[in-house]
């Protein structure tokens, strides 16, 4: 039932199928350009006419009465008018044709990949690789039409000319039969090109890769202070170099190729040609039809030349088309087919989410979890020899505070990700219950994450991630993107609710102290922050990772807002209540927090204020907090301790419990200890 | 549409110039090839070009029954054709290898920009260093050559066509001939319409839909949802991107489709006359046909616009790549500059003292003109070999102090004067940065970046050795942890400064230890010493408490110094200092009672 993660298989999908898909993509989004299109290539059958009807205008010429006819002279003139007309036109629709297709499967398959809800295992990274392989080209994909619609004319044109030659002479028809081996040759030649392009584009990804590294500023500046400049030039150099290299071969064996084919047409319109002029000779062909035979002659010729390659390109040119499909169908297959195995891993699940796979979970009664059973789990990165985790096990319990604490690379990061529902784990179970004993719904809480219930207040799944976002936009929007549906549903056009929205970012801001540096700000929390656009504003590292905490926190303090609204209490009392903790913890509604190295870039005052954040002082009952750190003023307020060590919990417990046992837990706290003690 | 009108000429003027620069660089990169595929396409131009005076010579042997001659014409027809034929499919692989000639040149030449600019530095300059990227990669390079050779094709076409049809109609063709050309260089301006005058929203665009994508962003897009959300932002943007620049397009276009009508009445004019002439007997039926050929074929010229939009990229490429390159040639070294100015100034301070390997005079620093200062005259001086630590709270300078020292800013006004910067040796300073650059290579190469043995260094800064045997590309999956990271920067800045200058040199750690293990830590802080041996070292730290025996220690806040000297002292004399000593002294005394009561 699992195709094999890896090389996308879509040579079976039909290329009509892809056309098609590409024109509805058309029709939708840019009418008016194909309407343009469609013009130019009717001008271009137009242009096909103008043989035939030079050869009208020589009859008359050359016929007895020997006088010129002003209508066919007339006609002469719009079909070339009008073909220049219909291709500037055409010109300007194919640009814009071009870069909105690219575009619209560019954010397809961006979404697509936004529905990824597991990280990478096999399966989800076969997929993001393709994708973004996809997405590498999908430029191309515009380029594509471009190229279609361009091979389009050329069909057109020669279509007309092939009927407008045989009402001058059927010889003429020979030269299109000539092609008929260049057409073969060209379906060979679009396998070497296409395996050419695979062999070169992941020279070009890393080629990227590096190219885009020496733009960030971090990197920037070390280059700078290291001079790396030559030796980055030294292990670029070579890279561009092998990554052209496939394409120029298959440029030159394919010129190399194509001398028969290209012969055999060429001598086949010669003798027509001679032929034509022997019979013109003989008196057999009237002298105007000669002419216009012999412009069809040439025409035909460009076209029988240029005819193969755009019908293949036709052909070809549905392959970047075919990708997206491909990864379409695969997502359909596929992210249905995750929600499901994550289901099956828990073991014991006797209920099914009524909501099914696409994880809709019912807002009237959002699941609160209680507590937390990890059971045997292992984990092993694709392609990793050793296994990130093995036979990790733990019960945590509502309300619980647990540290996670152990050596760089211990498996901290991958167990809370196994937790959160961010990976799956490839053996043993995680089992969410809620204060009744039931389990929690199959995709808690990933799929739920973002999802704050705005009638009961409940935040499902919050977190600062080790390397959280820094994103490039407004202040409020760093803060507002861990509760979007929240975010939306206050943007509604009530007054009332949007003030509601924003005193919940103030709040966030002065409860991470960031209320002073945000004020400074010229546009305060509407101003853009980050270093790539020319109007956004830089912040300290301190700075961006108090933004990051206040995004964590920013759900429970916008439900418990609204819940305390909901309830009656005064507007001052309400804010009163969210800006200092223990108060807050009244309204608190639960859920599962993760701070992974949250405080990492804050000093020891800075901490201090943020501990009770981080700690979760706030969430009052039932609600799981877990934290990774290296400071140990934090772990020492944990309910449960985890100490990893090569993937494994080596030691769980209170501080005290694991003093005694005197083991790894013991001695990284000694270290640190020491540390201090100086 | 007036405004576009009054800007045409310049416009013109400058079009012209970037196509000068642009077939320069061209002549200049695309090699033997390249020539090859040139000769090839003129050659064929020209068989185009010559071919409507063939059959018009061929036309008229057969009207007037000479059927020799008729076949000889006929002959040299064929022979031209299979000759044109040849060189367009030589010609056209020949294109290929030479465009990817360009394409490998033109990513040299930003490699060699952006590289050239490290001392430029400054986030505008990023910004459009980013773009050209972006714009390099998609700019249509490979097929752009095709695009330029079409342009000489059609123009040679043009040409051969004149040559023969001067004699009957020499005005009016030339006229139509010229208004082709117009339209031409009219379609590649007006092409460029679609990437000027559209402001950011392109790059905000591209900025959401790579964050889709973006390895880092993935956890939280998929915890809190966000994928839905980028697209949406991405769309927005892209739609009022769209909606300028069609609108910049339409602008442009008017002219094109003025000439376009001029080109029509042209055409119609020199068919009338042309046909009235035959009529008159004043023309050749054979000459009349090879007239017809010739305009005909310059109807061709209509493709100009289409070779126009990659030419029109790649040229905007390359002269920004110029300018960029001129602008950096036109700068003198900064610092080098700044330093003899200072020993010219100030007479007795010339040379640092021998003792002295770092020297601040007054520095003062802000990020923008608008921004308070970061630093605001900032003195101190180093010794030689000793170790000094930089405390204060997020936002006080310390950051700022670092890049400062490393020469990554220059500060407004002072001077920043370290010893071994003089004598102009490399690595006279390292550092570890906060965020320390990763390269995508491998972990080897990421500490080296060219030195050849660093297995020491790698090892001093406790650097997974199976790491270090790794051969593939970092940066994929499952990729290095954030302390790995920062381990394998901290082998980077030992490995250097060992490199450079083995007994002297600065060493800069902004938060070593930041996201490193306590084990890890520890092990740092007790080799601290022997690692940094004879270096002069400033150390930026949270953690005071592991730092109390220094030999200087330097407290900022709000970019002055408010307390310098070593524990004891600043224990005494420095409030903040000892604020925050005492918190975090608290904090572990706490632990330090729980660890009695057990024992």
């Amino acid at each position: 039932m699992m195709s094999k993660p890896g090389k996308p298989d879509f040579e079976h999908i039909s290329s009509l199928a892809a056309v098609s898909d590409v024109l509805r993509v058309v029709r939708q989004h840019c009418p008016m350009a194909l309407v343009g299109s469609l013009a130019e290539i009717g001008a271009a059958a137009a242009n096909a006419l103008v043989p035939w009807v030079i050869a009208l205008l020589l009859n008359g010429l050359t016929g007895p009465a020997h006088e010129i006819s002003w209508t066919v002279l007339c006609l002469l003139v719009v079909l070339v008018t009008a073909d220049i007309w219909a291709s500037t036109l055409g010109t300007n629709s194919r640009v814009t044709l071009m870069r909105t297709v690219g575009h619209v499967y560019d954010l397809e398959i961006a979404g697509l990949v936004g529905r990824i809800h597991v990280l990478d295992d096999l399966e989800t990274m076969a997929f993001r690789v393709n994708a973004q392989a996809v997405a590498e080209r999908s430029s191309e994909l515009g380029r594509t039409v471009n190229g279609w619609l361009i091979a389009a004319r050329g069909l057109v044109e020669m279509g007309v000319s092939i009927i407008a030659g045989l009402l001058l002479s059927p010889w003429l028809m020979l030269i299109p039969l000539a092609a008929i081996p260049s057409l073969l040759l060209e379906k060979k030649a679009d396998q070497w090109d296409g395996d050419a392009e695979d062999a070169s584009a992941p020279l070009g990804e890393r080629k990227d890769a590096l190219m885009k590294t020496l733009i960030e500023p971090q990197t920037h500046d070390e280059m700078k202070l290291w001079q790396a400049q030559d030796f980055l030039s030294s292990r670029i150099g070579p890279l561009l170099t092998a990554w052209r290299r496939p394409l120029n071969q298959s440029a030159r064996r394919r010129s190399l190729a194509f001398l028969g084919p290209d012969l055999l047409i060429q001598l086949t319109a010669g003798g027509v040609l001679l032929w034509l002029v022997w019979q013109a000779g003989q008196g057999q062909l009237a002298p105007g039809v000669v002419v216009g035979a012999l412009f069809m002659v040439t025409r035909l010729l460009g076209a029988a030349q240029q005819g193969p390659s755009a019908v293949q390109r036709l052909y070809r040119s549905a392959r970047p088309a075919k990708r997206v499909l491909w990864l379409r169908r695969y997502a359909a297959q596929h992210m249905g087919h995750q929600a499901t195995q994550t289901a099956s891993t828990r073991a014991n699940e006797t209920q099914r989410h009524p909501l099914g796979a696409d994880g809709n979970a019912d807002l009237s009664k959002p699941f609160v979890p209680a507590s937390l059973v990890v059971s045997n789990i292992e984990y092993r990165y694709p392609g990793a020899a050793d296994a990130a985790l093995t036979g990790v096990s733990t019960r945590i319990g509502a309300g619980q505070r647990v540290a996670l604490v152990g050596q760089n690379g211990s498996g901290k990061t991958t167990f809370l990700d196994i937790v959160l529902g961010l990976r799956r784990c490839q053996r043993g179970y995680v089992q969410w219950r809620d204060e009744h004993g039931n389990l929690a719904p199959q995709s808690f809480p990933v799929r739920s994450g973002s999802q704050i219930g705005m009638q009961t207040g409940h935040v499902t799944a919050s977190a600062v991630f080790q390397d959280y976002v820094r994103y490039e936009t407004t202040v409020e929007d760093n803060v507002t993107f861990a509760a979007l549906d929240a975010q939306r549903a206050l943007h509604s056009p009530s007054h009332e609710r949007c003030g509601m929205l924003a005193q919940a970012v103030d709040t966030a801001l002065i409860r991470v102290q960031l209320g002073q540096a945000v004020a400074a700000l010229p546009q305060q929390a509407s101003t853009l922050v980050g270093t790539r656009f020319s109007s956004s504003h830089g912040l300290s590292g301190g700075q961006w990772q108090r933004l990051a905490i206040g995004r964590a926190i920013f759900p429970s303090l916008l439900s418990c807002m609204y819940r305390a609204k909901q309830a009656g209490f005064p507007q001052q009392c309400i804010q009163a209540a969210a800006s200092t903790s223990p108060a807050a913890t009244v309204f608190d509604p639960v859920g599962v927090r993760v701070f992974d190295e949250a405080s990492s870039a804050l000093d020891a005052k800075a901490e201090e204020k943020l501990r009770s954040v981080i700690l979760g002082a706030d969430l009052a009952k039932g609600g799981i907090t877990f934290f990774v750190t290296h400071r140990f003023p934090i772990v020492l307020a944990a309910d449960l301790i985890l100490v990893f060590d090569h993937g494994r919990i080596v030691e769980q417990g209170t501080h005290e419990e694991l003093l005694a046992l005197n083991g790894t837990y013991a001695k990284l706290f000694a270290a640190a200890d020491e540390g201090m003690r100086h | 549409m007036w405004r576009s009108w009054r800007a045409w000429p310049r416009g013109m003027w400058q079009t012209i110039r970037d196509s000068y620069h642009w077939l320069r660089y061209e002549c200049a990169h695309w090699g033997v090839v390249g020539w090859l595929a040139c000769c090839l396409t003129v050659l064929e131009a020209v068989i185009v070009g010559v071919t409507p005076w063939l059959l018009g010579n061929m036309v008229a042997s057969v009207i007037s029954q000479y059927g020799g001659d008729a076949l000889m014409w006929a002959g040299a027809l064929v022979l031209a054709t299979v000759v044109g034929a040849l060189c367009s499919r030589f010609g056209a692989s020949a294109t290929v290898s030479a465009s990817s000639h360009l394409a490998v040149a033109m990513h040299r030449d930003f490699l060699h920009a952006a590289l050239a600019d490290l001392t430029m530095g400054g986030r505008e300059r990023r910004l459009r260093l980013n773009r050209l990227y972006g714009e390099i990669t998609d700019s249509m390079v490979v097929n752009s050559l095709e695009g330029e050779l079409t342009i000489v094709y059609m123009r040679c076409v043009a040409l051969a066509s004149f040559a023969i049809v001067v004699p009957h109609l020499a005005v009016m063709t030339t006229v139509v001939g010229l208004l082709y050309l117009l339209v031409g260089a009219l379609g590649t301006r007006w092409l460029r319409a679609v990437t000027e005058g559209t402001g950011e929203d392109g790059d905000i665009s591209e900025y959401w839909r790579s964050l889709s994508f973006d390895v880092r962003a993935r956890r939280e897009a998929r915890l809190f949802g966000l994928g839905g959300e980028f697209a949406a932002r991405s769309h927005r943007a892209w739609k009022s991107f769209m909606a300028l620049s069609t609108r910049s397009f339409r602008h442009r276009a008017a002219p094109v489709y003025v000439v376009s009508i001029l080109l029509v009445l042209a055409y119609a004019v020199s068919l009338m006359l042309l046909a009235n002439q035959v009529v008159s007997g004043a023309l050749g039926v054979g000459a009349f046909v090879s007239c017809v050929g010739a305009l005909i074929n310059l109807n061709g010229f209509g493709m100009i616009g289409d070779a126009a939009i990659g030419r029109a990229q790649c040229m905007q490429v390359v002269c920004e790549l110029a300018a960029l390159h001129s602008s950096i040639d036109s700068t003198p070294e900064p610092r080098s500059s700044e330093t003899t100015a200072l020993e010219t100034t100030s007479g007795q301070r010339a040379n640092l003292d021998d003792r002295v390997a770092v020297e601040l005079n007054h520095v003062t620093f802000s990020y923008a003109d608008t921004l308070p200062a970061a630093l605001s005259d900032v003195n101190f001086r180093l010794r030689r070999g000793t170790v000094t630590a930089i405390v204060g709270v997020n936002g006080s300078g310390k950051s700022t102090l670092i890049r400062l020292l490393a020469g990554l800013a220059e500060p407004d006004c002072g001077q920043v004067r370290i010893s071994g910067m003089q004598e102009g040796r490399s690595w006279a300073v390292s550092a570890v940065f906060q965020s320390p650059a990763r390269f995508p290579l491998p972990v080897g190469d990421n500490i080296g970046l060219g030195l050849p043995d660093v297995a020491w260094a790698a090892e001093d800064a406790a650097v997974d050795g199976q790491l270090l045997a790794r051969r593939s590309m970092v940066g994929e999956d499952p990729g290095l942890s954030g302390g790995q990271w920062q381990r394998v920067a901290l082998a980077r800045c030992l490995a250097h400064a060992r490199q450079s200058s083995p007994s002297d040199g600065v060493v800069l750690l902004d938060e070593p230890t930041a996201a490193v293990d306590p084990l890890t830590e520890k092990t740092f802080f007790d080799d601290f010493r022997r690692l940094t041996q004879g270096l002069t070292t400033v150390l930026v730290t949270h953690k005071i408490t592991s730092i109390t025996d220094v030999d200087r220690i330097i407290v900022l806040d709000g970019g002055r110094i408010i307390g310098d000297g070593p524990h004891s002292r600043l224990m005494k004399q420095c409030a903040l200092y000892r604020d925050l000593y005492e918190r975090q002294r608290r904090s572990m005394a706490q632990a330090d009672s729980d660890v009695e009561g057990n024992s």
